[in-house]
């Protein structure tokens, strides 16, 4: 399962990592998103841009806060700093959903839940682009991604939990997730909590 | 230029005049829907002979915004009167009278930062703005980084009430701000657009007040805490500059 990509985040000739770090570089690449993701699935959304400023200056507080001291660290932060971006979009909801195709099908992620897979989209195209630019690497997604029960358990918990959406993009890229503390950073992974033995079967 | 010192100096001189003619038709505006209110309960004799006095009224007041507008646009507004300026604060400095430079374009730029946060009517005063802008440069502050420039003159522009007696509409969001609270974030909103860089000829210079005022709105509780504190005040300003 792939997303449709921003023209913003296939930019090449500044870097992404700063680049999100401004507000109408933000707003631009997310209204891309939005246009994109709607072009292809026909939902229809309105942006609150008073609200998308109150995600990204959360975000970047969040982002200040916890950045790391060791180079090293940056490959793991980059993807930490998405999943922050993911919890600040669903805490302040910026998006709301105007129409849906008559008889979409709810199964399907992008009707299940329009607005989470914009924002689930947006964050894991961001975190693509970042660690294509900086570290030459591709982002691999799981099968995770397309299962509706998988999506279920994610908009339940992240409903009563925000926090879990960083432990639930990470899943959704193969990544180990915290569980337990998501919200933490730690450079090193020695630092991370023993997580629980079955991962995210404890969250469904 | 000779010539555009002279125009500058015909423009400090209506400042006041532009002030006056605003604060008549705000005046007669708000008189009017103030009056409108009450006439719904009123019998129907009573309210028969009250409609007449306010058509009565309503013609008075037409003829004052007609005469008050056409003075403001006819000898008070050079250039295209809606259009923002583009010029930063640090590029108004260095202009010959910069107070009022400065206060033409604070005009535009607050109203137009005020109706995107969703104040229906309101007053902003040039003259007040022009004055407040003289104090801090001749405060010496202009000694220190354009932060602490930045911090000082929003502190000034609050104190003067520049922006005052506004209406929010009923289901705008700016309606859950105190006034002050709205002059707060609306001059925050317009001093950070002052200082942040144009990117070239191409840069939609209302699109970028528009952000500023988002961000502004999303720091309010940080300006309601700052705002007395010209320090904490010009680190936020600094934080902020180059994140728009």
């Amino acid at each position: 399962m792939g997303f449709p990509v921003p023209d913003a985040l296939s930019e090449t000739d500044r870097p992404i990592r700063r680049a999100m770090r401004r507000m109408r570089w933000f707003k631009q690449s997310f209204a891309e998103q939005v246009k994109a993701i709607s072009d292809a699935s026909g939902v229809e959304y309105s942006i609150n841009n008073e609200k998308l400023a109150r995600v990204f200056v959360a975000w970047l507080r969040d982002f200040e806060a916890q950045k790391p001291t060791q180079p090293a660290a940056r490959r793991a932060f980059t993807n930490f700093a998405s999943g922050l971006m993911l919890q600040q979009l669903i805490c302040d909801a910026p998006l709301e959903v105007v129409s849906v195709p008559v008889g979409s099908d709810a199964s399907n992620p992008a009707y299940y839940w329009p607005e989470g897979y914009v924002y689930v989209a947006y964050c894991l195209n961001v975190r693509a682009a970042v660690l294509a630019q900086d570290l030459d690497e591709a982002l691999t997604l799981t099968p995770d991604l397309s299962n509706i029960r998988t999506w279920w358990s994610f908009k339940e918990n992240v409903t009563e939990d925000p926090a879990l959406a960083i432990a639930f993009l990470d899943l959704f890229s193969g990544e180990n997730p915290n569980w337990s503390t998501p919200s933490l950073f730690y450079e090193q992974v020695t630092q991370l909590p023993k997580q629980p033995a079955n991962g995210n079967q404890s969250k469904d | 230029m000779p010539g555009s010192q002279r125009s500058l100096s015909t423009s400090a001189a209506t400042l006041p005049l532009k002030d006056a003619l605003r604060m008549l038709r705000f005046t007669v505006k708000r008189g009017r829907s103030l009056l409108d209110k009450p006439l719904a309960p009123v019998p129907s004799p009573i309210s028969t002979v009250a409609r007449a006095a306010l058509r009565d009224f309503d013609q008075f007041a037409d003829r004052v915004n007609d005469v008050a507008a056409g003075l403001s646009h006819r000898f008070l507004d050079s250039g295209d009167p809606g259009r923002l300026r583009a010029a930063t604060l640090e590029d108004i400095e260095n202009i010959g009278e910069a107070e009022i430079v400065f206060a033409q374009a604070a005009y535009r730029g607050l109203t137009c930062a005020l109706r995107h946060l969703g104040a229906n009517e309101g007053l902003v005063s040039e003259v007040r703005i022009a004055e407040a802008y003289k104090t801090v440069i001749q405060s010496g502050v202009t000694e220190g980084d354009r932060f602490s420039i930045a911090a000082a003159l929003m502190q000034e522009l609050v104190q003067r009430k520049v922006v005052r007696d506004l209406l929010s509409g009923p289901d705008q969001e700016a309606a859950s701000l105190t006034e002050a609270e709205l002059a707060k974030v609306s001059i925050f909103a317009l001093i950070l657009w002052f200082l942040v860089e144009r990117e070239g000829d191409q840069d939609d210079v209302e699109a970028l007040l528009l952000t500023c005022c988002d961000i502004a709105r999303a720091l309010e509780s940080d300006l309601a805490e700052r705002c007395g504190d010209v320090e904490r005040l010009r680190d936020l300003f600094a934080a902020y500059v180059d994140k728009i």
